[in-house]
């Protein structure tokens, strides 16, 4: 495994897990044939034998309970292979069931909620403006391990110093972590406290140093938040936070002498008890210092592929909160997903009967793991799909061995709107799936087709042989990728010569990659905020492109294909790749 | 450790980077910390999120079998 230093976005950097695939693809554990428990034993199948047994138990269950008896997972892994992603949740809607999970409940369901409360939709991801940020704060996330959560940084180490060269970077975490040390500054910020400190930041620049006229022109509720932040003064907040007064006047000071500030937290702090607070209380700490969707401060990554900027967003509307799951009416449904923690008690009470794991290991991810694997032991059809055998595998009723990264090919569609540039990438498979390996768009398309249901993306047929993980990606998607369409920026890969992304008037225009790019730049910057993107009086804070700022430059498109050569990017032989 | 919910046993390390009263512990490797958190209470009302950070526990060092004994004795 080897960085490549021309690529636009890594410029070579690979992470501890990316140099670790080689041997990920040669594990041991990988999961190489389709197996169906009898008894004990998990027996080696055929496909055929499979989806024979599996279909067969889904209709039983289905008939005797209804849909929502069946249950779908969809683990953090699956967001990075979208084709499979995009099939599996197509599968889902066939079965009509409300059973739908994710690990958005488990780790930062804080992120989607103050997202969709205060800029309008769920899926805004406020990024660090790195080129220009004069002050960085980052709350309990430790990047220099994880490289972010929603916040994709390839080499954060040369960021953080970069960041830390032009300006400030404080870090907030009862850990001094790998970070901490490339940090101006480390506050042990006492766990669960996050809030308080927020509170008090808040506090204090409401006072003094907040942007009263960007507040004006953009924000509502400005004085119902003062007046929440009051109870954090100096004293209390110390006293919660464990931190030394001067050490608070420090970080005020900070900001003040900033302007605005970028601020970003992780896992920490949206795994706590005031993981909302917090969540809430750091974006309006980016909206008071008039930060949010402002270079130096906050933008907002509407994706290569994903164009979250024409997605459409509706305007403010306050719909009554669904109820949860039988078993826990209580717990809210948001997000189309019931949460997590629900899902043992559903087994328990008999509401849930089969599961469908996809890329997830919920037997160590969840809250309770002993209650959660005693209920997954009880389950009619745990059917697991995955590449290596997981503790939640060792329970199921049905092992469902998928191709891995380098067995299939894959576009970035599903993680575009956390990296650090509007960017996408194609790559194909680079090596022949092993030995029974299947990819999980062909996996759930099969299962579907055995169950009355067409879950294929555009009219594609799941028994055509010509249909392959290239189609399945280029397929139309739904709503958006018409939209994009439309606009002249829709993607392609030349299926004879193996690879590239890009955006063109028509799947038969190889102009170069660059070409490609700065049309889709031209027709990004043709868009405008739609007067339905603000909330109900129309001084909402929403998603806008970086490209529209002129601090950006190299957060304009860029397109990507792997290997870097002049077939896969249409050009002719001898001429200089783009 | 043991929390209201649960007890994980796991090899504790000194670490003077962790602030003192604080118990840094990894999600999804090495034993299931999901062992010390519960899914009935100290649930979040708005998501339906578990308190998984900030989880009051106390910390004791195992006992063998024999020490047990001894102590059930004593």
């Amino acid at each position: 495994m080897r960085g490549d230093p021309e690529h636009p976005v890594t410029h070579g950097y690979t992470c501890a897990k990316g140099r670790a695939m080689g041997a990920m693809h040669h594990a041991p554990d990988r999961l190489d044939e389709p197996r169906v428990r009898r008894g004990d034993t998990l027996v080696p199948a055929s496909w055929d034998e499979l989806f024979a047994d599996l279909a067969g138990a889904l209709s039983r269950i289905t008939e005797e309970s209804g849909p929502d008896a069946i249950g779908t997972y969809f683990g953090s892994l699956s967001g990075w292979d979208p084709a499979g992603r995009a099939v599996a949740e197509a599968f889902h809607r066939a079965l009509g069931s409300r059973s739908r999970y994710t690990s958005t409940t488990t780790d930062c369901p804080a992120k989607p909620l103050v997202a969709q409360a205060v800029l309008g939709h769920a899926a805004i991801t406020p990024l660090p403006d790195l080129e220009s940020c004069a002050l960085l704060v980052l709350i309990g996330t430790n990047p220099v391990v994880s490289h972010g959560h929603t916040w994709s940084l390839p080499d954060p180490v040369v960021a953080l110093r970069t960041a830390r060269r032009r300006g400030e970077v404080w870090v907030i975490d009862p850990r001094a972590t790998e970070t901490a040390r490339l940090a101006t500054r480390h506050l042990a910020c006492r766990a669960g406290t996050d809030h308080a400190l927020l509170g008090h930041l808040l506090r204090e620049l409401l006072i003094d140093g907040c942007d009263s006229r960007y507040l004006d022109a953009h924000a509502v509720g400005v004085d119902a938040l003062r007046a929440a932040v009051e109870r954090f003064d100096a004293v209390s907040t110390a006293s919660t936070t464990g931190l030394a007064a001067p050490d608070l006047v420090a970080l005020v000071a900070a900001i003040r002498r900033a302007g605005r500030v970028a601020v970003v937290t992780g896992t920490g702090a949206t795994m706590g008890a005031d993981a909302n607070l917090t969540e809430w209380f750091a974006t309006a700490l980016t909206v008071v210092t008039g930060s949010l969707d402002r270079p130096g401060g906050m933008w907002c990554n509407p994706g290569l592929l994903a164009r979250l900027d024409e997605s459409g967003i509706a305007a403010h509307k306050s719909k009554p909160l669904q109820a949860g799951p039988p078993s826990r009416p209580e717990l809210p449904r948001r997000f189309g997903q019931y949460p997590c923690v629900a899902m043992a008690d559903e087994i328990e009470g008999g509401h849930l009967r089969a599961l469908i794991s996809l890329a997830g290991n919920p037997v160590v991810a969840f809250a309770d793991s002993h209650r959660v694997a005693a209920a997954f032991r009880t389950l009619e059809v745990l059917a697991v799909a995955d590449i290596r055998q997981t503790a939640t595998a060792d329970l199921a009723t049905h092992v469902v061995p998928c191709t891995g990264p380098f067995e299939r090919a894959d576009v970035t569609s599903g993680v575009e709107l956390y990296q650090p540039g509007i960017a996408g990438q194609y790559v194909p498979a680079v090596v022949v799936p092993g030995a029974s390996r299947k990819p999980l768009w062909w996996i759930m398309g099969q299962l579907g087709a055995r169950l009355g249901h067409r879950v294929l993306p555009g009219d594609l047929d799941i028994d055509d042989p010509a249909v392959d993980d290239d189609a399945v990606l280029d397929a139309p998607r739904g709503r958006r990728l018409h939209r994009r369409a439309s606009q002249r920026a829709e993607w392609h890969h030349p299926r004879t010569s193996h690879a590239s992304v890009g955006c063109s008037q028509t799947p038969t225009d190889h102009r170069s990659i660059s070409h490609q790019a700065s049309s889709l730049a031209s027709s990004t910057a043709r868009c405008r905020p739609r007067p339905s993107c603000s909330s109900r009086d129309g001084k909402g804070t929403t998603s806008t492109r970086g490209s529209r700022h002129p601090g950006y430059a190299r957060t304009a498109p860029c397109c990507w294909c792997i290997p870097r050569t002049p077939s896969n990017q249409g050009l002719p032989t001898g001429a200089e790749p783009a | 450790m043991t929390s209201a919910a649960g007890t994980l046993l796991a090899t504790v390390r000194v670490d003077d980077a962790v602030a003192r009263g604080h118990v840094s512990v990894p999600h999804g490797f090495g034993p299931p910390v999901g062992s010390l958190i519960s899914s009935a209470v100290d649930v979040d009302v708005l998501t339906g999120m578990a308190l998984q950070s900030g989880v009051p526990i106390r910390l004791e060092p195992e006992r063998t079998d024999r020490e047990a004994s001894d102590a059930l004795e004593a």
